[in-house]
This record gives C-alpha cells, structure tokens and sequence, in this order.
C-alpha cells in the first residue's frame, strides 16, 4: 500500500514537472550567449518551430519556407546557389547562411544587422525579394489553420497566437541545431586520431585562419574586410550600411568553418565555388584597403602542397550526425 | 473648496491609496486630430495623418512632497489615430497630489537586446524594424501638399538606440494640481512646424534627421486639462 501511494505521488510529481529541455552546451565550449531563461526549450516548442521552418506559408505566395533557402542536407545553407532566390524568382543580395550554433552568436546576418536570434526571421519574412509577407500577415494566417492553434496551444499553453510566440518557437528549433561532433571534435576529445596531412593541415590552419576563424566555433564573430573586391552590379558595403562607418566598408560577419564542405559557394555573395578559390584568394587575392582586417596585413606565403593538407583539414570539420539528424529535417 | 477639488482629482479609496490615468491625445493646434482628415499650416499647405504611434517608457508622476508614483506599465504603445481612448495609469498605496509628468520616449536599450517579447512590445504591432534589429520609437505616416513623392506621401520611422543616433528622449512636464483631470495633449501642427516634408518626405533608419526630429517630437507635448 505504501509503495502504491509513493509510485502515484512519483507518477503525479513527473506529470507536474515541467517538460523543459536543458540546452545543449558542448564539453569545453564557451557559455551561450542567448538567455535560455527568456524562452526556455521545450519538446513542443522546438516542435513547433521546426514545422513553422518548413512551411511556405510564411511567404507571400506560399511557396518560400525557411528550408527553401536554408537546406538541412546541406548545413542549412542554399548550396550550388550563389545568392538565394526567393519568391516570384527574385534574386536577393547575400548568399544564405549555413545556420548552426546560433546559440553563440550576438550577430546575425553578414552585415550584423540583427543582434538576437529571435528578430532574425523577421528580416526575410519581410524582405520583398525573400518571402514578401509580414509578421502580421504571418499570424492571421495562423490562426485561420486548423492545425496551428493546437501547437500553439502545447508550447505556450493557450491557442493565442502572437509575433512573440511565432519568433521564439521558431528560436527554439534553430537553437537545437548544434554541431559539435565532426572529426575534429572526436579528435579534441582523443576518440579520433587525425591522419598525418590532416594534422599539417590543422597546423597550418591555427597559424594562418585561427585568428577569425577561432576554435571551437570556427568563427570569432566579428565583422572584418578580407580584402575582397567589391561586387560591381551588386554595390554591397556590408557592415557599412548598417553601421555608418567607413571603417566598416567590405567588412562582413566571419562565417562558421564548420560543415564547410557542403556549404559551397563561399563568402557573403557566393563568389568562390570551391575551397581552393578561397585559400587562393587569401594566398594572392587580397585587395589592400584602409581597413583590410589586421590579421591579413601580412601575406600569407603557403605551397600547393600546404593548400591541400589545409583542405584535408577542412574536410574533418564535417559532422555527419549533425547534416543527417532526422530531428532537424521536415517534420512527419 | 479646495479640497473637494481634490477629491475631484481623484479617488480617494478610505485606506488613501491614489489612483489616476493621464489620457494621451493628439490635437492639430486646438482642433482634435482625426484620422484622413485635413489640415492646414498658416500657408493654407495641408496635411492627412493616417498614422501616429509612438512608445513611451518609464512612465511617473511625482508630488510636491517628493512622491514618486510609477505607471502601471513600463512600456506603452500609443496609437493616437485609431484606438478608442488611450491612457497612462497610475496607482499609488499613499494619497498622492501630482506635480509632475516623467516618462521616455522611445523603447530603452535594455528591452530593444532583449529578443521577442509580447504585448505593446510584439513585433506584431509594426512598430519594429524587419532589415536590422531595433524598434521604431516613432511612426508617423500620411499625405501633405508639400510632399514631393509621387502620391504625396510622408512617412517617418524614427529609431535608433544606440549612438550616434539614439532617438530615446526624455519629457518632463508640469502638472496644475488644482485642476480636473491631466491631459498629454501632442500637437502634431507644432511637429511639422519644425520638419521640412519636402525635403525629406520619408525617413526610414536612425540618422542625424531622425535624431533632430526626436527632439522636436518630444517638444511638441503639454499638459492639457479637460
């Protein structure tokens, strides 16, 4: 008899607690910067999100979901597409993004626009070369769904549905997309071993790259110009136009290196179509400007041969489990 | 006398806790603004409003005996062409005589990096910037003889909350506390007194302009009674 009542006071204690999920925050990475606190994880919010991510209906013509751009097969980045198209066929300015561990980003967007995970949405929902809609439109369109109202009702505990809510659901499903088991991850914790070039190449890599592109996340999060030329027809200043700055001309947001095997075309307007290009460009293409990053004032001398144990590096920051993680693909 | 015209003022519940709202209107000098109705300057020019919202934060009332009473709200966002009756209230556990009128005009700094948030914060309001990150203190859009924009449009997006253009600005007006009921009466005919529409018939991100006219948006307040 006792234990039937304390197996009923356990039962009713689990079914009361709450069903949050603890963040997950990789073994020796740095605190997150998002707060947790403010939009805590939960199974039905990151639900939630990963169906609003998937679904067209967030633009204008119902034909652009988040996924059209963002490809989970491909580190959510537009592979094979230099800049992202959006509705109606429109052309925009910027490649995609690939997006991952966004959880430690106090920028978004290579021009660092937007400075919490939770506005981001907001920009391509409502760019007219994008998905033309608006968070508003957004809503109505919600709540008119027969299957919304209910999720709604799951994650946030009635059928009201806000742009708040919207914005931090969709938060939730992007804040699970955490990769942080590559080779070189298996390696770090001494389960892997590199192969004799892969390790020249994560010698050449920390003297040359590091420095923006730094460890664990492969990005130090800043805005730098690295001494590409200027697109002629497309005229993007980056951080410029956001910030007014002339300091700031041709300097964009330092990409992830992680996963960047699937991710090609590089830089913020897809220009270079392999990792050799990019490695070439740092090497012999550098345009030098009043405010080229310091880290790239001194050339980078590195033979063909270093070029290629740096690719084989590059190659080891691919994680399967992350690009094939059935949890982040459309939901069933 | 007096003292009735202070029970007047407000309730006086027999614990003598105060409370009392301050209703926000817009006016075109004396006359009461109205949406799509017109309006004209002193050189016959004229000018429709179809929209006027703006955020206040901070709201408080102080007395001359050093009470501070705090809105009801920290952030409030008011729509002076198309919600019925818009107001600021404020509760305080002890009686109260107002003296004073404090709030900030715009969304503090704090609350603009704090991600999604509700109610008159909710980005569904359309008082937030889609292309970069921050909300627009100030929104007024409508039509005008001196625009030069194809339709005659103006539209002012007035934000920004860090330098050099933070837009946040601070009011501070004088209350008579002999007289009935309080007033934040916004006169949008001294507004475009000081902002040239035909140079600049749209403002759309912080800048110098957007700054300058966060100064004179804030200028253009009084305190009204009924």
């Amino acid at each position: 008899m006792k234990h039937l009542a304390l197996c009923i006071i356990l039962t009713i204690c689990i079914a009361a607690s709450d069903d949050s999920d603890d963040p997950y925050i990789p073994e020796g990475w740095p605190e997150p910067v998002y707060h947790f606190s403010d939009n805590p994880l939960s199974e039905a919010g990151i639900y939630l999100g990963r169906k609003l991510f998937y679904d067209p209906v967030l633009s204008a013509d119902s034909m652009i979901s988040c996924a059209s751009c963002h490809s989970p097969y491909n580190s959510f980045a537009h592979t094979d597409h230099a800049l992202s198209h959006g509705i109606h066929d429109s052309i925009g300015r910027r490649n995609a993004p690939a997006l991952m561990n966004l959880a430690w980003h106090k920028s978004f967007m290579f021009d660092g626009a937007i400075h919490h995970l939770d506005m981001v949405p907001l920009a391509p929902i409502s760019h007219s070369g994008e998905m033309g809609s608006s968070i508003q439109t957004i809503i109505n369109r919600l709540t008119e769904n027969p299957t919304y109202p209910a999720l709604f009702q799951k994650a946030f505990g009635d059928t009201k549905i806000s742009g708040e809510r919207t914005l931090k659901a969709m938060s939730q499903f992007l804040l699970t997309l955490v990769s942080a088991n590559a080779k070189y991850d298996r390696v770090m914790h001494h389960l892997d071993t590199f192969t004799y070039q892969e390790k020249k190449g994560y010698d050449l890599f920390k003297a040359h790259c590091a420095s923006c592109h730094t460890e664990p996340l492969f990005t130090n999060g800043g805005h730098f110009n690295n001494g590409l030329t200027m697109n002629a027809t497309i005229q993007d200043k980056g951080r410029m136009e956001i910030s007014g700055k002339t300091e700031d001309s041709l300097a964009f947001k330092v990409p992830t290196l992680r996963n960047i095997v699937y991710t090609y075309p590089y830089m913020h307007d897809g220009r270079f179509q392999t990792l050799s290009k990019v490695i070439q460009h740092y090497t012999d293409g550098i345009q030098p400007s009043h405010n080229l990053a310091p880290q790239l004032q001194k050339p980078i001398r590195i033979s063909s041969n270093d070029k290629a144990d740096l690719i084989a590096f590059l190659k080891t920051l691919s994680d399967t489990q992350f690009l094939f993680n059935p949890k982040h693909q459309y939901p069933k | 006398m007096f003292f009735w015209v202070l029970m007047g003022l407000f309730q006086v519940p027999s614990d003598a806790q105060s409370e009392f709202s301050v209703a926000v209107k817009a006016t075109w000098n004396d006359q009461d603004l109205i949406a799509g109705e017109a309006y004209l300057t002193e050189n016959g020019e004229w000018f429709r409003l179809n929209i006027l919202k703006f955020y206040i934060h901070n709201p408080s009332i102080s007395s001359s005996d050093g009470q501070k009473v705090t809105g009801a709200r920290k952030h409030y966002l008011i729509d002076l062409l198309h919600a019925e009756q818009e107001k600021i209230e404020f509760f305080s556990k002890k009686e109260c005589i107002p003296d004073s009128l404090f709030f900030s005009l715009g969304v503090d700094s704090l609350t603009q990096s704090a991600g999604a948030l509700g109610m008159d914060l909710d980005p569904a309001n359309g008082m937030y910037w889609t292309w970069q990150s921050g909300y627009i203190h100030i929104k007024i859009e409508g039509t005008s003889s001196l625009s030069k924009h194809p339709s005659q449009e103006f539209a002012c997006h007035i934000g920004g909350y860090r330098m050099p253009f933070n837009s946040i600005r601070d009011v501070e007006l004088k209350i008579c506390s002999l007289k009935e009921g309080i007033v934040l009466n916004l006169d949008l005919a001294s507004f475009f007194r000081n902002f040239d529409v035909t140079s600049n018939h749209h403002i759309m991100s912080p800048s110098g302009m957007s700054s300058k006219l966060a100064d004179v948006f804030a200028s253009c307040f009084q305190i009204t009674h009924p």
